[in-house]
């Protein structure tokens, strides 16, 4: 499933990204959204975008659309 | 009766900007005084509202005639000069600072 | 010469660090602007030169972003010696992805974890020798908003130059791209390259667009093969290259993390949490958010205020000392440079008389920037936002340049260097000025007095909320049209957990702010200055009218000779140029006196006018003197009658001038919207200036009868306008730039003349098409002024709300074919 997807609460774990958005694609490695990376989705922004994650330890808020194109795993 | 105080507050801090009220006044020496007003941008303060303030009252009143300028006769006991541009622009000077 | 080069994540407080060692203030941004500018700091240390550098805060080196490529071209073109690595300690894991790729660029690193009384307090426990031992290189431990630290990371610089020939470089094992790397190597081998061409290679192959056209250059087919490489990787793999990397990197970043840190506080909210838990609350944010805004208006714009009874003061004695040095006036004949130097202090005056509110404003805005709110509020308002074709970081920008009552755009275009998306940077620095002008206070103050005397509240509450709705229209139209084709960013941001903001950053940073206002907007202001008082002297008055006011004034002195020959005093003021001494005494006593703070100040000048000419002074001050008193009089009226002769040369002056035939010639455009030549006089010069509209408007209304009227009531009762002309008044004032200054900002941010023309002609003409439609309609149904008012703030809104419930159609899919060559089948 998608990151978009998933709700407040919920942890998952990247399988991959599919995007041909080269830019956005290195932007999201660089911080920290590689294989096998685990996530909190912390809480969705009060106009229900975007949304805010917790991952390596730190907090970093993604666009529903950016979200999208990362394939994740719940756990 | 939120939304009164919230204009009110935003016009008394946007208005209250136009420009700095000043005023100096001068004992004449023969039992009155002058008081002069002005506006740090130049402009001319006649036509603007000045009195004389004792015990919380006002004991004088009118305006700045077209020199920006009130003459009266000088109370006996503490006394406030006061030019009142409105809006938060009022400059007070206390009898006792006004010297000859 | 050692040549350091400073790295760092964003928000990792590299900046203090290099205040800290190289003694030299920096400005500390992330979110609010990344500065592309390279900073240097010269030093010496234990007798060696020292060249630090800071380079941009970057969160990794690819070739992406602006501050990355100019990290990275640093790095390659000036081979620093040492690069010390910045970390912040509380943030371990994500930075040592930076750290590794600082690694592995083959020149000696110096890891600074910094913040380490953050980390402390959060319960996270670092061995830091033991990854000096992982990573083969120095770990120092520090905490720059303490100062701790500084000698121990020079030290550490010093002793890691001396020992570089033992450096061995540090290799990442990549697994399965060995092979590939060694490839690239051997091709780029022949290069002559002062750089560790494994690097390059690793560079090469992850696409790093600088290194590839550097490397182009010598070895010609380089691209070729790189694309083959990442072609077989894929086939053989079913990976690809740059995710590979960064996942590795990652990998080695925990192992790390779970050798050397310990976080005993993993499962307990932080502080962070907790407060995020009411700012970031679905009910609470925008109401905290307007709080926040609302009171960061009120304190720097009353507070500021307040402080100005105390500035002001001092800037008008500036402008006394300066008049006592120039030529006197002769009646009323004011030499030429006295009138220029006297306009110019007096331009200089108002815009120095805004500077404690915009340092206070400036203040509270670092405060916000320190605290951490500012990425908060760009992720509270960014949806809102984007559906305008802007972005959450044109929050800052928008909030400098007056959200709410006040601001100055030109601090507000400068702030919109950090907006990556390019598309929302140009929208948000065309936008900016639309916003609430402080200085376009006064102007609507003195309209609103004249004409809206009761309804004065809800019009100055329609005018400060019509702008924002009014530049999120023009951003969503300047971006469906003219800024389509623009690049547009990812918004991947971070929220950086709170802290508290150190009083010399905030204080530092409110002083850069004012000091670039200063420097752009008064000097600017100042150089149109010049051309406006041109403007408006010349060609001057004619000679008939230079007769007429020359005989008002011989009729002034006749006056005051007849009331002033009876008393003793006589042979004082008995010559002509004697009674010009006397007036200009006179008259420079009062204005000095004005300014005077209390019995001592007033005590002061007293003594110096008494010292100046002691005959005199008993004329400015006759007391119990009878006859001197004689004189008083008639002196005071000779001043009332100069100043009115004054004020009438004036006027004509501006009727015959340039600028006055200029407005006169547009009349018949803008009768439309019911102005006539002394509006657009106004208009002109307060372009230029914004705080000479009132002046310039207030003259031109005033007439000499004695009325006894203000500036405002004058203008009511003078010109013959009805409050419909001033709604088409402050519509205009509303919807055209602020002021040169602005325009030239724009040019710098915008980086081309073509957009700043546009900015200028682009808002004039839409002003002037909707003022003159509201002031023809509004005559036409015979609107009243305040209807025609909340009409255009209704419309104004409805078509915002409109723009902005218009779903945007974004790219819903992916799959297909892609366009990569890397799926050319090599069979065909």
């Amino acid at each position: 499933m998608y990151l978009d997807n998933i709700l407040k609460g919920q942890k998952c774990k990247i399988r991959s990204i599919n995007s041909d958005n080269l830019k956005l694609k290195q932007k999201l490695l660089d911080m920290g959204f590689v294989f096998g990376a685990q996530l909190e989705i912390v809480r969705e922004a009060p106009l229900y975008d975007p949304m805010e994650l917790k991952i390596h330890n730190y907090l970093v808020s993604l666009r529903k659309s950016e979200a999208k194109i990362l394939e994740v795993d719940l756990i | 009766m939120f939304k009164n105080i919230l204009i009110g507050l935003l016009i008394a801090s946007s208005s209250a900007f136009a420009h700095s009220a000043i005023m100096s006044c001068f004992d004449e020496g023969d039992g009155s005084v002058t008081c002069e007003g002005g506006f740090s941008d130049g402009s001319s303060a006649s036509g603007v509202k000045f009195y004389i303030e004792q015990d919380g009252k006002k004991v004088i009143s009118g305006k700045m005639n077209e020199d920006s300028e009130f003459n009266f006769k000088k109370p006996n006991g503490t006394y406030s000069a006061v030019f009142d541009a409105g809006e938060g622009h009022q400059v007070s000077i206390s009898g006792k600072d006004i010297t000859e | 010469m050692i040549k350091i080069a400073l790295a760092g994540q964003p928000n990792c407080g590299k900046s203090t660090i290099f205040n800290l060692v190289s003694g030299i203030n920096q400005h500390i941004a992330n979110y609010p602007g990344v500065t592309v500018d390279k900073k240097v700091g010269r030093f010496s240390y234990n007798d060696k030169k020292i060249e630090m550098v800071d380079l941009p805060g970057t969160y990794s080196f690819s070739s992406y972003s602006l501050e990355e490529r100019v990290a990275k071209e640093f790095i390659y073109n000036e081979k620093p010696d040492v690069i010390v690595n910045i970390v912040d300690a509380s943030n371990i894991k994500r930075n040592l992805y930076l750290t590794f790729q600082l690694l592995e660029i083959g020149i000696p690193v110096v890891v600074v974890l910094n913040m380490m009384d953050v980390a402390t307090r959060r319960g996270i426990q670092i061995d830091s020798q033991k990854i000096e031992k992982m990573l083969g290189c120095k770990v120092i431990e520090a905490s720059g908003a303490k100062g701790k630290g500084s000698e121990e990371i020079m030290q550490a610089i010093t002793t890691t130059y001396e020992e570089t020939s033992h450096y061995q470089a540090f290799k990442i094992n990549y697994e399965e791209l060995e092979p590939s790397i060694k490839e690239i190597e051997d091709s780029i081998n022949a290069t002559n390259h002062a750089l560790n061409k494994r690097w390059l290679a690793i560079k090469l192959l992850e696409g790093d667009t600088t290194i590839i056209e550097q490397l182009s250059k010598d070895v010609p087919n380089i691209k070729e093969k790189i694309l083959q490489k990442e072609f077989t990787f894929h086939e053989k793999f079913d990976k690809d290259i740059a995710p590979f990397l960064a996942t590795i990197r990652y990998d080695s970043a925990d192992i790390i993390y779970h050798k050397c840190i310990k976080n005993t506080k993993e499962k307990s909210e932080t502080v962070t949490d907790i407060v995020d838990k009411f700012i970031l609350n679905r009910w609470l944010a925008f109401p905290i958010l307007l709080l926040i805004m609302f009171l960061v208006y009120e304190l720097s714009i009353v507070y500021g205020y307040k402080l100005t009874d105390y500035t002001w003061p001092i800037l008008a004695t500036f402008k006394n000392f300066v008049i006592d040095f120039l030529p006197e006036a002769n009646f009323a004949d004011v030499p030429m440079i006295t009138g220029f130097i006297v306009w110019m202090i007096n331009s200089a005056n108002a815009l120095l008389n805004y500077i404690p509110i915009f340092f206070i404003l400036f203040a509270l805005i670092a405060v916000m920037e320190d605290v951490g709110y500012m990425p908060r509020m760009a992720f509270i308002l960014d949806k809102l936002f984007k559906k305008f074709g802007l972005h959450g970081q044109s929050t800052l920008p928008l909030v400098l340049g007056g959200a709410m009552v006040g601001g100055c755009a030109v601090p507000g275009v400068m702030a919109t260097k950090g907006i990556a998306d390019d598309r929302a940077r140009m929208a948000t620095i065309l936008t900016v000025p639309y916003m609430n002008c402080l200085a376009k206070v006064p102007f609507y103050t003195l309209i609103l007095g004249a004409f809206f005397k009761t309804e004065m509240a809800i019009m100055m509450f329609y005018i400060s909320t019509v702008t924002i709705f009014i530049a999120l229209i023009v951003a969503k139209g300047l971006t469906s049209t003219v800024l389509k084709t623009r690049e547009t960013a990812p918004f991947v941001m971070e929220l950086p957990p709170y802290h508290l903001p150190t009083f010399k950053g905030v204080i530092l940073r409110a002083s850069q702010r004012v000091w670039v206002y200063i420097k752009k907007v008064v000097t600017i202001v100042l150089a149109v200055a010049i051309v406006l008082f041109a403007m408006l002297q010349f060609p001057g008055i004619s000679d008939e009218s230079t007769q007429k006011y020359d005989a008002l004034v011989k009729k002034s002195i006749t006056t005051f000779d007849k009331k002033v020959k009876k008393s003793t005093y006589y042979d004082l003021v008995d010559k002509k140029d004697e009674v010009s001494t006397l007036l200009n005494y006179y008259d420079n006593y009062k204005a000095k006196r004005m300014v005077a703070s209390g019995k001592s100040g007033a005590q002061a000048i007293d003594d110096e006018f008494i010292e100046k000419n002691e005959k005199l002074f008993k004329f400015i001050k006759p007391q119990k003197d009878k006859e001197a008193k004689k004189i008083n009089k008639a002196l005071r009226k000779l001043s009332k009658d100069r100043k009115k002769v004054l004020r009438a040369i004036q006027n004509e002056k501006i009727e015959n001038s340039f600028l006055g035939m200029a407005g006169r010639s547009m009349e018949p455009i803008t009768k439309y919207a019911g102005f006539d030549w002394k509006i657009n006089v106004a208009f002109l010069s307060s372009f230029a200036a914004r705080e000479s509209a009132v002046a310039t408007l207030g003259s031109l209304y005033e007439n000499n009868k004695a009325d006894n009227l203000r500036a405002e009531e004058a203008m009511a009762k003078n010109s013959g306008y009805t409050p419909l002309h001033a709604v088409a008044i402050i519509i205009f004032m509303i919807l055209t730039p602020p002021c040169i200054a602005t325009m030239i900002v724009v040019k710098l941010q915008a980086n081309s003349y073509k957009w700043m023309i546009f900015a200028i002609f682009f808002p004039i003409t839409i002003g002037i098409i909707i003022s003159s439609s509201i002031f023809t309609f509004g005559k036409i149904f015979e609107v009243s002024g305040l209807d025609a008012m909340t009409y255009f703030y209704v419309i104004v809104v409805f078509i915002a709300l409109v723009l902005g419930l218009i779903p945007q159609k974004t790219i819903n899919w992916i799959g297909g074919f892609s366009n990569k060559n890397l799926k050319r089948r090599k069979d065909v």
